[in-house]
């Protein structure tokens, strides 16, 4: 490897973390912030934190949801500072700036428009739950609310999804109810 | 099925443009790691600053500086959310509610550790939620969930219905209470008042063994640890009843924080009157999270500007989001009479009230002893950029001379 002497200081088990998570903060934040190139930003700094405390977090029992948490957070403070809505608002009003390289098809781009206009927690709790894949529980944790609240969030974020465009493209899964 | 759903979500996610530079992430990290040990070194330096410049002796002659106070209003400012600050958040929101005429409510929920709102999902919960509490109650959630060597909410929580079940097994009639004040269970037992001292002592060593078996003692003395005041907080009454005792001619040496309260013990006759005065001006530091009571803080500060009697006054008005400024106001007699893009303060406080009853986002610092504000911003959306942004410093009352 080419980087193999420095490689050597960064712990096995922390870089296969990375290489892991990474992709999949990707994505969730992509969705969330409707932002590509600030979902990666954020992902290196989701996973930079993990990095400065690795030895707390490889203890915890699911670093995956710590670092989605760490990464919502830091959208989130991202989002309040006010530059990055209205680039990602930009975007939204020109598909045609879309943060995929590949061309997308229009029910893509009218999904992401959809999840990016659902309500804050509703679209928190779809994109942990159905794109980063965390168990009821685990997105309970991450948001700091009931595995019930976790269901009713995403109950109602379907059925907006299920009201806008998308009608018919979306199917709700038997554990939302 | 959920699968299609699933399918349909990673569909329309970006994959990254690039593989990650795990080395790159790693320095980063490290970075992060050694910054933060720096800035925990620097916030302890900077409170004893902050504390002897909000209280320094008004110099004299010439007129007095009261202005140019750096305050300290960040809800992150010194890295973490009290159990205090979290129910000022709190009670923020339920103000903001009642203001938007919608059920204030809420009630403490044991399962989550968290605070929930019976308008939760309506509109106006979501505007006051961003504005008052989402990033105190973010920090608070992140500090009770997160494993840090200390203490979880989940943790307590089971430590506390363990040692429900090991007093009532013991026979003991047991009765607890969520102590809101502190933010967790007070446990106790009750025994007949007549019952023979044998029984007493043998519920009374039931009742500390049920205790010990489930780590009760270390368990709450973590749990404030981690959401108590900050050492920092700690130590902001005692600097500023320090410096009382100073201005009072005592010769208080510069302690560090856990001997400045033996150190100014030294003086009993004003120890007590300097440290409620100390403690009245931590107040605003105690309560720091951002926009947190702002209605009450609103009303306090206005009361003490009103009290204070200055109506003859300048100060350096500089309103960055307009461009308009800095600018020196003079004020006779409650007028003003130069400054052309300043307020008088009771200009401002009337302002101020408008842009709250309008529901604008608003950040104000005010100054702790006198009351006026020193740092306005409003922004009407919180993704817009502010409508105001104006700075009040180097506030000076008038002499005669300049009052006439």
């Amino acid at each position: 490897m080419e980087h193999g002497e420095v490689m050597a200081s960064v712990p096995d088990d922390l870089a296969v973390f990375c290489r892991h998570e990474y992709p999949r903060l990707v994505g969730a934040l992509s969705l969330y912030c409707g932002d590509g190139y600030l979902a990666e930003e954020l992902a290196q700094e989701a996973l930079a934190r993990a990095c400065a405390r690795w030895g707390r977090v490889s203890q915890m029992a699911a670093p995956g949801a710590w670092v989605h948490r760490v990464a919502i957070n830091a959208a989130k403070s991202h989002w309040r500072r006010g530059g990055v809505a209205r680039r990602a608002r930009a975007q939204l009003a020109d598909p045609e700036v879309g943060i995929h390289v590949d061309p997308d098809v229009a029910s893509d781009v009218a999904l992401r428009e959809a999840v990016a206009r659902l309500p804050e927690r509703q679209r928190r709790a779809l994109v942990l739950r159905y794109f980063a894949d965390l168990s009821p529980a685990e997105t309970a944790g991450v948001m700091g609310i009931s595995a019930q609240a976790v269901r009713n969030l995403t109950h109602r974020a379907i059925t907006q999804l299920r009201e806008s465009d998308l009608v018919g493209l979306i199917e709700e899964g038997s554990d939302v109810h | 099925m959920s699968t299609d759903l699933r399918d349909r979500l990673h569909q329309a996610a970006s994959a990254p443009s690039t593989p990650l530079n795990v080395e790159q992430v790693y320095r980063r990290g490290r970075r992060i790691r050694a910054v933060r040990l720096l800035s925990g070194a620097a916030a302890a330096t900077a409170v004893v600053v902050v504390g002897a410049v909000i209280v320094a002796p008004r110099p004299t002659p010439p007129a007095p500086v009261i202005g140019s106070v750096q305050q300290v209003e960040e809800v992150f400012a010194d890295g973490r959310v009290s159990w205090r600050e979290y129910r000022v958040a709190v009670a923020a929101t339920a103000d903001c509610l009642e203001a938007a005429s919608v059920d204030r409510s809420h009630r403490f929920d044991h399962d989550s550790g968290t605070f929930e709102f019976m308008a939760e999902s309506t509109a106006p919960f979501e505007q006051c939620r961003d504005r008052h509490l989402a990033d105190a109650e973010d920090a608070w959630r992140l500090a009770i969930t997160t494993d840090t060597g200390g203490v979880t909410w989940t943790e307590l929580r089971t430590a506390h219905e363990g040692l429900a079940e090991c007093l009532q097994e013991a026979g003991l009639s047991a009765g607890d209470e969520f102590n809101l004040a502190q933010g967790y269970w007070s446990m106790g037992y009750s025994i007949r008042a007549d019952a023979p001292d044998d029984q007493a002592d043998a519920a009374e060593q039931s009742f500390q063994d049920c205790q010990r078996a489930h780590d009760i003692p270390a368990l709450q003395q973590a749990w404030e640890k981690l959401t108590g005041p900050s050492a920092a907080e700690q130590h902001q009454p005692y600097a500023f009843a320090a410096q009382c005792m100073r201005d009072l001619g005592h010769d208080v040496p510069d302690a560090q924080p856990d001997t400045l309260s033996a150190a100014i013990a030294q003086w009993p006759d004003d120890y007590d009157r300097c440290l409620e005065q100390g403690r009245a001006a931590a107040q605003p530091y105690l309560d720091n999270a951002i926009g947190a009571g702002l209605f009450k803080r609103l009303a306090g500060a206005e009361e003490r500007w009103s009290n204070n009697g200055v109506d003859s006054y300048s100060y350096v008005f500089d309103d960055a989001a307009r461009g308009n400024g800095p600018v020196t106001v003079r004020v006779s007699n409650g007028q003003r009479t130069s400054g052309d893009a300043g307020f008088t303060i009771d200009e401002l406080f009337r302002h101020l009230h408008d842009s709250l009853n309008r529901a604008e986002g608003i950040e104000i610092a005010f100054h702790p002893e006198l009351g006026y504000p020193t740092r306005v911003k409003v922004t009407p959306d919180e993704a817009a950029e502010p409508i105001a942004d104006i700075t009040i410093s180097e506030l000076r009352p008038a002499t005669a001379d300049h009052a006439s």
